[in-house]
């Protein structure tokens, strides 16, 4: 083949062109984004990655470079893990699997256009679009508490420096001092883990603090592995814990985090440190893409595709998909599906029909593990429960012992699964 | 190939009846399960949801590394699991939702893996 000086100028017109766009426009790959770098997003990008080979180009956004799992973060609170071991880096989504890793915020989506628009000022094409931002907290859920309060009475429920922060009050707790916990309505994030949490604080406390007292106000008649946890509770932290439910008053809370108070249906108890865990709802950026109803964003089953856009798939806590409960097991076999439903949509690969399941794991104390767990399939409907099973009470102790060292390879598992 | 099925079947019984403790009734599975031919494709699919623990590293820390097992090793587990013969909560929930041809294909895709 010769080329002529006019076939010249217009490669070169072209070559120049296609260097001042984008380099996913220049590739011309179907275009994947992933908004929130948890156990859903992080697993659906590698997975897409990973099983497209290349064929679909991935950008994962996520503004930590750092991810503390939440999960075993109740762990580090009880003294059980360092909270480097619930550390994770994304460095291998971008070395081993060519994933496009952003730490920076989606501020904005432009669902005609197509887009999500970054805090930093980037804008970035996708195909197909996944949110898994996990929660936020409804404003106003506990009456005295806003984020501007989180200092002096933190959530940590989002893991990192707000459950070291935590650790540290506990730590600093006066002799017979008093802890107080705030714990969520239904539906909420990990359904065990405020009682884990509990667990996990009366472990600490009975060690350093064994005269220090344990308050818990729950909105709830009733929360998930309760006759576990109590159980537990009793066998091991007899007289430490006071757990006062909806129905003795515990929905009928209030804080005052300047004078370090917490009234319990009309009666204040001063306290020494004290865990608010308000109300949920879906990462914020599920509303600013108005694809939210209520505090959550409805998805089609058997592809976890948003309930008003097709092209947003919506994994994890934030979605409400039915009978799974919100958790990174759940928001890990969500992803699974949505990643194989995207690569069959975007590339023709073969889709087979939704599986999904979950198991949580919770540390009552030293190795005495309990578990709860569930398969679902997919119906037009919702995601509906198929058979399910949870550690009875009274169980021997080398039960108990293999339970936990079941999670502690569940834990290796999902996050080698998640981060590669 | 059917004289080394028949090989595996026969060790696997004789290790069974090994164990003289063992009073439960040995757990044969019939001809035609063992004969279904998996679907790997299906199987990769199905297995994703076993590799939130059972690593894809191998490694057995807690949970044990499955892959590169004999079939007719995973076919049998799964079936022992799902049909309440061997202990553990998660794998009998697990297996229980398996039909005959998801093990199958489960089982040819972690023997096929290193």
């Amino acid at each position: 083949m010769t080329i002529n000086r006019r076939s010249f100028i217009q490669t070169a017109a072209a070559v120049t062109a296609s260097l001042s766009a984008p380099m996913v426009m220049a590739s011309g790959k179907p275009r994947v984004v992933v908004v929130g770098g948890g156990a859903g997003g992080a697993t659906v990008a590698r997975y897409i990655a990973k099983d497209s080979k290349g064929a679909i180009d991935v950008t994962l956004v996520e503004p930590s470079r750092t991810y503390y799992t939440c999960f075993f973060s109740n762990l580090y609170i009880g003294g059980f893990r360092d909270l480097g071991s619930i550390a994770h880096s994304y460095g291998k989504l971008a070395s081993e699997y060519g994933i496009n890793v952003v730490h920076d915020w989606a501020v904005d989506i432009d669902r005609g256009a197509k887009t999500v628009s970054l805090a930093g000022g980037a804008t970035l094409n996708y195909d197909r679009l996944v949110l898994s931002p996990g929660i936020d907290f409804v404003d106003g859920a506990v009456d005295g508490w806003d984020l501007n309060a989180q200092n002096k009475m933190p959530h940590a429920y989002k893991a990192g420096s707000q459950t070291e922060l935590l650790k540290a009050q506990l730590s600093s707790m006066p002799e017979g001092g008093v802890f107080a916990m705030v714990a969520p309505p239904n539906p909420y994030r990990c359904p065990p883990g405020p009682y884990e949490r509990i667990s996990m604080i009366a472990h600490m406390l009975k060690k350093f603090n064994p005269t220090a007292k344990i308050i818990v106000a729950d909105p709830k008649p009733k929360f998930s592995k309760m006759g576990l946890f109590q159980e537990g509770w009793a066998n091991h932290y007899s007289g430490m814990i006071d757990w006062i439910g909806s129905e003795f008053g515990g929905s009928n809370v209030s804080v005052n985090p300047g004078a370090m108070t917490v009234s319990i249906d009309g009666e204040e108890t001063k306290v020494d440190a004290c865990n608010v865990i308000p109300a949920m709802k879906a990462g914020r950026i599920c509303e600013m893409a108005g694809i939210t109803e209520g505090n959550w964003a409805p998805v089609s089953a058997h592809d976890m595709s948003s309930k008003v856009d097709g092209n947003i798939h919506v994994l994890g806590d934030a979605s409400s998909q039915g009978d799974m409960p919100k958790s990174g097991f759940s928001a890990n076999s969500q992803a699974k599906v949505a990643a194989m439903a995207i690569r069959g949509a975007l590339t023709g690969s073969k889709v087979f029909p939704a599986k999904f399941s979950n198991t949580c794991w919770s540390l009552v104390d030293t190795n005495d593990g309990v578990k709860v767990g569930a398969t679902y399939k997919a119906t037009d409907e919702k995601i509906a429960k198929v058979d399910g099973f949870i550690s009875k009470t009274g169980e021997t102790a080398d039960v108990r012992k293999a339970t936990y060292e079941e999670s502690l390879g569940w834990y290796a598992g999902i996050t080698a699964d998640m981060f590669g | 190939m059917y004289f080394k099925l028949l090989g595996i079947v026969l060790s696997v019984f004789l290790s069974n009846s090994v164990n003289s403790e063992e009073t439960k009734e040995k757990f044969i599975l019939s001809p035609s399960i063992l004969e279904i031919e998996g679907d790997i494709a299906y199987g990769e699919y199905l297995a994703s949801d076993c590799q939130t623990c059972h690593r894809a590293d191998n490694s057995n820390e807690g949970i044990p590394g499955i892959n590169g097992r004999e079939i007719i090793e995973i076919v049998y587990a799964l079936h022992e699991y799902k049909n309440k013969y061997r202990e553990n909560q998660v794998m009998q929930m697990m297996a229980g939702g398996l039909g005959d041809e998801e093990i199958a294909a489960l089982a040819s895709y972690f023997a096929s893996l290193q």
